[in-house]
């Protein structure tokens, strides 16, 4: 098709849970989250979207604040 | 985000952006069907770009997606006027992730045909790269076709919005290559990771 796979951007759209056998997921625990978006870092993936899988108001502004304060803070340093 | 009160979406927004976050994004239903109900029942469902739109006008930076738009669900003109309006409006801020879509019962209620959702994909990809980038837009397709009219207003980003082809199948994945500015898998293992490692079917 003219274009090398590998250099197509990637950006990958994962939920806040436990994995599940029909779908990957990026787990629920800082530590988890780290882990799997380093291994899509490695992989080339350049965007990691996350999903706070809820559509409570108070779970998913827990949600984002766990990412930008546990999660980007460890990514970045 | 499936969040009901749409404020609380665009403080999230906000906030995402004072955190440093690159892009937001907002998913594509019309129907609370399926999963959608499964999660939400009765609970709203705002329209994507028009959510966008709302965005953009409380932030500055952040980059502003979808994640991804169901292409058979919209006419691809309308859809090309509305992103590109948005696109100007948040001064070229729109991703726009597009996918062919799997529910049955939804793409039929829009009127479109569910055997041919992949090719009305594609062709609706290719009508909105025309409307968005030749001066005189001109489109001879099997579900489109326009001639001698101009389209405004243009995207602010050159040559057009960036379009990332969502999914996971083979087609999705070839689609993503001949057609896409890049490729958006969801819930991809990373051992799935790349175009060789295993598919579902689709269109």
């Amino acid at each position: 098709m003219g274009r090398e796979a590998a250099k197509i951007p990637v950006s990958i759209a994962m939920s806040l849970a436990a994995a599940r056998a029909w779908r990957h997921a990026l787990g629920t625990k800082p530590t988890e989250i780290i882990k799997n978006a380093r291994t899509y870092a490695g992989l080339g993936v350049e965007t990691l979207i996350i999903s706070a899988n809820t559509s409570e108001s108070q779970e998913a502004r827990a949600a984002l604040e766990m990412i930008t304060c546990d999660v980007v803070l460890a990514l970045a340093s | 985000m499936l969040v009901d009160d749409p404020q609380t979406l665009v403080d999230l927004a906000c906030r995402a952006e004072e955190a440093g976050i690159d892009s937001v994004w907002v998913h594509d239903h019309v129907f609370n069907v399926a999963h959608v109900f499964d999660r939400i029942g009765g609970k709203p469902y705002y329209e994507p770009l028009t959510l966008l739109t709302y965005v953009a006008a409380r932030t500055r930076r952040v980059r502003l997606g979808t994640s991804v738009l169901v292409l058979p669900y919209h006419n691809p003109v309308r859809l090309a006027k509305a992103a590109a309006t948005l696109d100007v409006l948040s001064g070229g801020r729109l991703i726009m992730g597009a996918g062919v879509g799997l529910i049955e019962k939804e793409i039929r209620a829009m009127g479109s045909p569910y055997a041919e959702r992949g090719p009305f994909t594609d062709e609706a990809i290719a009508v909105m790269r025309a409307l968005w980038s030749q001066d005189e837009p001109k489109f001879d397709g099997k579900y489109s076709r326009f001639e001698g009219m101009k389209f405004s207003p243009t995207p602010l980003q050159k040559p057009t919005i960036p379009i990332v082809v969502g999914g996971v199948s083979r087609p999705a994945i070839r689609r993503a290559a001949r057609l896409g500015d890049g490729w958006q898998p969801l819930g991809m293992a990373p051992d799935r990771r790349t175009p060789g490692g295993g598919t579902r079917g689709g269109s």
